[in-house]
């Protein structure tokens, strides 16, 4: 499936993201539902439709929902739309409505867009090209390898203590106090295994001075140049643009 | 010495992912007991605690991006974690974490993330920033309270339990460290009033030290142990098996 | 010897914070190309002299260091740790925190290392692929790491070591938490390591491997170097096992024909040796082969009233896995079995079954004749007692003692009572003298015998103890052993998983051989590891008695020393 915005690299990803999403925010729904639908056919080139739209239904839409609803009916003043019991609908209310609610999803279709295309370790490569140290690259690509294993220990542990005569099925104030022995092992060995895998990767040369080298070499075209600056010149005109509406 | 900081940082640098992945985890695991918590920021705390403001700081900025894969719209609040990150690192840094002044510490922590988190939520959001809480707010506005106000009452309440809980934790763990495992962290230190790290390379003459007692080797008693029916020496093959 | 990979000098070496040296004038002097093993009771510093030889103790680890560390020609104290990544590799124990974090695969997990080293990408990926076909890691090479078992993470760990090709290897402790067919994959890759010609410093409680491998053996006690020499110098010296360190099996084997009369020479170092020698033995005085006919071995009686039924069990994991197929057993009160099989056979699964952190998908567990699926895991664990494997599950107090007691109190028992309980538990773990030691400051091993006082506080009447042999030096095997005898004296039912055969056949009149999730056998330890089928079937291995008797042939002996003996010289020893 050949998908130009993948093959992209992945600061010029980020870069046009971040220009779509800051330029969003000076304008309103008709922008949102646009960025939306680039964004919609994007995924769906890299085949990741079902992945955007899940997390947006069930994380960002019942939020939008509810801010949508308060704002409407209990922020703004001005014509009233609708009255009944303490429900309040005024004109002032339908636009604050109508403005928070596609901020928000402005910078959730952001945020979607480039957590949905862009691969963590094609990112990392890239900013140790450009020269950034490989222990902040580390930081970025680690998180996410170790925490399954971390999950599965804490459920060992959760067992471990239930066999000690720990009860975690009773009331509330029992299983409270179960929280800290289900914790505490979790957190002590993370904290063993911080010192293991300093040394683990000390083994492995990770201080080692000298040039690194890798499998991966992540490309960085003329045309990726071009966008970077495009995107930024685009944010600034917005930005320009709007100052200037401003002051008049 | 230069070689002992550069160790203290792969140490630092590890803290980040396991704040990081113990955020989350804490978080399922009061899912798991049941409990109507809602702690995300254990991982931050610990890390900050132990490492310093700049493992603090970035453990809660990068924390909070890594949930908006699930979760987008909790993009805007990685500056408040990242803020809050720096801010317990500097107070376990300067010692504000020892004995009764943690109390304080926590206070001005949970004052610091109310305000941090009224600001993000009313700029970014109006105040109804889409978490149940809201709920709460609409009803305080429709008591006749403005939407400032709602927002820091409500925030008060849920970041003094979260914040309490979050300080509470790892505090209670740390207790329970020894003074040679803390010592391997870079605050660690200033935790308790350890012996300044020695952390260098003695070579030559020492002032001479008392006579010290050899380490042990294993630390378990060894002289009760049973003489005759010791690990090789098969001291039960000689029985017919079939004895009940 | 003009250019030592190791030429170690007077090292002293006192971690920050703590009262006395861990290691005290130590000297040590390897060859390049040498083997040299490194052994004593844990807690002697031998893991302290690995991290000195690696250049973790003092950079890593803070501490006082006093004498010389030069490795590879250069002086340890003086060289930045990053550097020394050039010339020494380093594996431990701990399969998990040996996987960088940063590797979606094995493939680049083993790339990881090159790449910090700066090799040219061709060269990387053939040496890559060159290691993955050495060490038979092919069919793993697009597997994420950290979905391996344990087993294949240590297998990993060490190659992601040795494709980076440093002429000096520090392995400290690699099997311990590894089952016996896993080991023989290290043993393998230890041994390539050894003859491509690099240095290689072991630590291990394997004693078969040092003697196989090493050209050298140092003891180490109290931080000291007690004696160092060749395997046979060193096994057959009294001071190595008064150091705590075990000893190898044909070496007890030796030791215990010899007072049935059966006189070998002395410190075979192998099993394989001893076989020769009985061998030897035997032709050297024309051994008639036909030994008198003992009889059969009388079939066990009935176990007593059964404490523990498991009736038909299986137990299938969310994900459809079948853990557990149609499982039946019954332990007696005072009975002591082990349960053996390879990783993933079902054991553990079996073991939570039965003290009810899972329920089973069909079938009953009774204890005492009372089903125990309508209680919770924390009702149960008064009557059954469960061990983990890893003692980090569980601890998390500030002192042994209060660790030990921490559960007491939930089980509903009174101060003082468990205060008593809780000193009578430290008396029969022998850790009386660490009552205020906090648990962290011991070695895993020895926190293995806090949980275990744990339980014993508790005192159920069903004990599970799960791998509770992983890592022990001799005084801790010795005192499992006496903790089992005193547990089956006050009549308790003893489980115990382990995968150390030797450990089983000297302690266990029953074993329970699982493999895929099923009890393939269930008999009297001495006829289970006859039974070559099974054997290979569970992926166990044969201890050094069974593969000698069976060796000697004629009738069938069991586990007894008299019949082998007699075996041996034809029915002449008395005894």
């Amino acid at each position: 499936m050949a998908n130009p915005v993948h093959r992209l690299n992945p600061l010029t990803q980020v870069f046009l993201v971040l220009a779509a999403t800051i330029i969003g925010l000076f304008f309103g729904p008709i922008y949102w539902a646009c960025f939306f639908l680039v964004a919609l056919l994007v995924c769906a080139l890299s085949g990741k439709v079902k992945g955007f739209l899940g997390v947006f239904l069930v994380g960002v839409l019942p939020m939008g929902l509810l801010m949508f609803v308060l704002q409407l009916f209990f922020s703004g003043d001005g014509r009233v739309l609708v009255d009944w019991w303490i429900f309040e609908a005024t004109e002032g209310g339908l636009q604050n409505a109508i403005h928070f609610v596609s901020r928000l999803f402005t910078i959730a279709t952001g945020v979607l867009l480039i957590t949905q295309i862009a691969d963590l370790q094609r990112f990392a490569r890239d900013l140790e090209q450009r020269g950034v140290s490989p222990r902040a690259t580390y930081v970025i690509q680690s998180t996410f390898l170790i925490l399954p294993e971390m999950q599965k220990r804490a459920g060992t542990i959760l067992d471990a203590q239930r066999a000690r005569g720990i009860e975690t099925d009773a009331n509330l104030f029992v299983r409270a106090k179960a929280f800290l022995p289900a914790v505490a092992p979790l957190i002590l060995s993370s904290l063993t295994g911080v010192e293991e895998r300093a040394m683990s990767l000390e083994a492995r040369g990770m201080t080692l001075s000298g040039p690194k080298t890798s499998l991966l070499h992540v490309e960085d075209s003329a045309l990726d140049r071009a966008l970077r600056v495009l995107a930024v010149l685009a944010v600034l005109a917005v930005i320009g643009w709007k100052v200037w509406l401003w002051t008049r | 010495m230069a070689t002992a900081k550069r160790e203290f940082s792969m140490m630092s640098l590890l803290l980040i992912p396991i704040g990081i992945a113990l955020n989350f985890v804490l978080g399922s695991v009061a899912k798991a007991l049941n409990l109507p918590i809602f702690l995300d920021s254990v991982g931050t705390v610990l890390a900050a605690i132990l490492g310093g403001p700049i493992v603090g700081g970035i453990t809660g900025l990068l924390g909070v991006l890594s949930i908006s894969a699930f979760a987008p719209a909790a993009v805007v609040w990685s500056l408040q974690a990242g803020v809050i990150g720096i801010v317990v690192g500097l107070l376990a840094r300067f010692g504000w974490f020892r004995g009764s002044r943690v109390i304080l510490s926590t206070l001005i922590i949970v004052g610091l993330s109310v305000l941090l988190s009224a600001i993000i939520s009313i700029a970014v959001f109006g105040g109804f920033d889409g978490y149940g809480i809201s709920v709460i707010r609409a009803a305080l506005i429709e008591a006749g309270f403005n939407m400032p106000t709602a927002v820091v009452i409500t925030s008060a309440v849920a970041e003094l339990i979260d914040k309490s809980l979050s300080v509470a934790i790892p505090m209670l763990v740390i207790g329970g460290m020894s003074d040679r495992f803390l010592n391997k962290f870079p605050n660690g230190p200033h935790l308790r009033t350890l012996r300044p790290q020695a952390g260098t390379v003695g070579t030559g003459p020492v002032a001479p030290q008392p006579a010290t007692p050899v380490v042990s080797d294993s630390p378990l008693d060894q002289s009760a142990v049973d003489e005759t029916d010791t690990y090789g020496s098969y001291g039960s093959y000689d029985e017919p098996t079939s004895k009940s | 010897m003009t250019n030592p990979a190791v030429d170690i000098r007077n090292l002293t070496f006192t971690y920050d914070l703590a009262t006395a040296p861990s290691l005290q004038d130590v000297s040590l002097t390897v060859a390049p190309g040498e083997f040299v093993s490194i052994i004593g009771a844990n807690g002697a510093g031998k893991s302290t002299l690995c991290a000195a030889i690696r250049g973790l103790v003092p950079h890593f680890s803070k501490g006082e260091l006093r004498g010389s560390v030069v490795v590879a020609g250069k002086s340890i104290p003086e060289t930045p740790l990053g550097e020394m990544a050039r010339d020494v590799g380093y594996v431990f124990q701990n399969p998990f925190t040996q996987m960088s974090g940063v590797a979606r695969t094995v493939f680049d997990e083993l790339a990881y290392g090159l790449g910090n080293l700066g090799v040219p990408a061709e060269e990387m990926r053939e040496r890559v692929e060159t290691m993955l076909r050495d060490t038979e890691l092919e069919p793993l090479r697009d597997r994420n790491p950290f979905e391996l078992s344990g087993g294949q993470q240590q297998r990993v760990a060490l190659a992601s070591i040795l494709v980076m090709g440093q002429p000096i290897l520090v392995i400290d402790e690699p099997t311990s938490q590894l089952d016996p067919e896993t080991t023989q994959d290290m043993f393998r890759l230890i041994k390539r390591a050894r003859d491509e010609g690099r240095t290689v410093i072991l630590v291990e409680h394997k004693m078969e491997l040092v003697a196989q491998f090493s050209d050298r053996v140092v003891l180490l006690q109290g931080g000291r170097v007690v004696m160092q020499g060749t395997p046979a110098e060193v096994f057959s010296d009294p001071r190595c096992e008064k150091a705590g360190t075990r000893l190898p099996e044909s070496m007890y084997l030796r030791r215990a024909l010899a007072a049935h009369g059966v006189e070998l020479p002395p410190h075979p170092l192998t099993v394989a040796q001893l076989i020769t020698d009985v061998d030897a033995y035997r032709a050297g005085r024309s051994v008639a082969s036909s030994a008198p006919e003992p009889g059969a071995i009388p079939a066990e009686p009935p176990a007593s009233e059964a404490l523990l039924e498991l009736d038909d069990i299986t137990f299938s994991y969310p994900n459809g896995v079948k853990a557990v197929q149609g499982v039946s057993f019954r332990v007696g009160r005072g009975e002591s079995l082990g349960i053996i099989g390879q990783n993933g056979a079902g054991k553990t699964t079996a073991a939570k079954l039965i003290n009810g952190l899972l329920k089973p998908s069909s079938g009953t567990v009774r204890l005492g004749g009372e089903d125990t699926t309508r209680w919770t895991a924390a009702q149960t664990a008064r009557r059954v007692g469960y061990v983990f494997q890893n003692p980090d599950d569980q601890i998390f107090n500030k002192t042994v003692a209060s660790e030990v007691g921490y559960a007491l109190k939930r089980l509903g028992i009174p101060g003082d009572e468990a205060d008593r309980r809780v000193a009578a538990a430290l008396e029969m773990t022998g850790l009386t003298e660490q009552t205020e030691t906090n648990p962290y400051d011991l070695p895993p091993s020895v926190r293995k015998f806090v949980t275990i006082a744990s339980v014993i506080a508790a005192d159920p009447e069903v004990y599970i103890l799960d791998e509770p042999t992983a890592g022990q030096d001799l005084v801790g095997l010795n005192r499992l052993m006496k903790i089992l005898r005193e547990l089956q004296a006050r009549n308790k039912a003893i489980i115990t998983i382990t995968h150390d055969m030797e450990f089983v056949s000297q302690n266990f009149r029953r074993t329970i051989v699982m493999t895929g999730g099923k009890v393939v056998l269930d008999a009297p330890t001495d006829q289970v590891f006859y039974d070559t089928k099974v054997v290979e079937q569970a992926h166990v291995d044969q201890p050094a008695f069974v593969e000698l008797a069976s060796h000697v042939g004629g009738a069938p002996m069991g586990l007894s020393m008299t019949r082998l003996a007699a075996a041996i010289t034809g029915g002449e020893s008395a005894r």
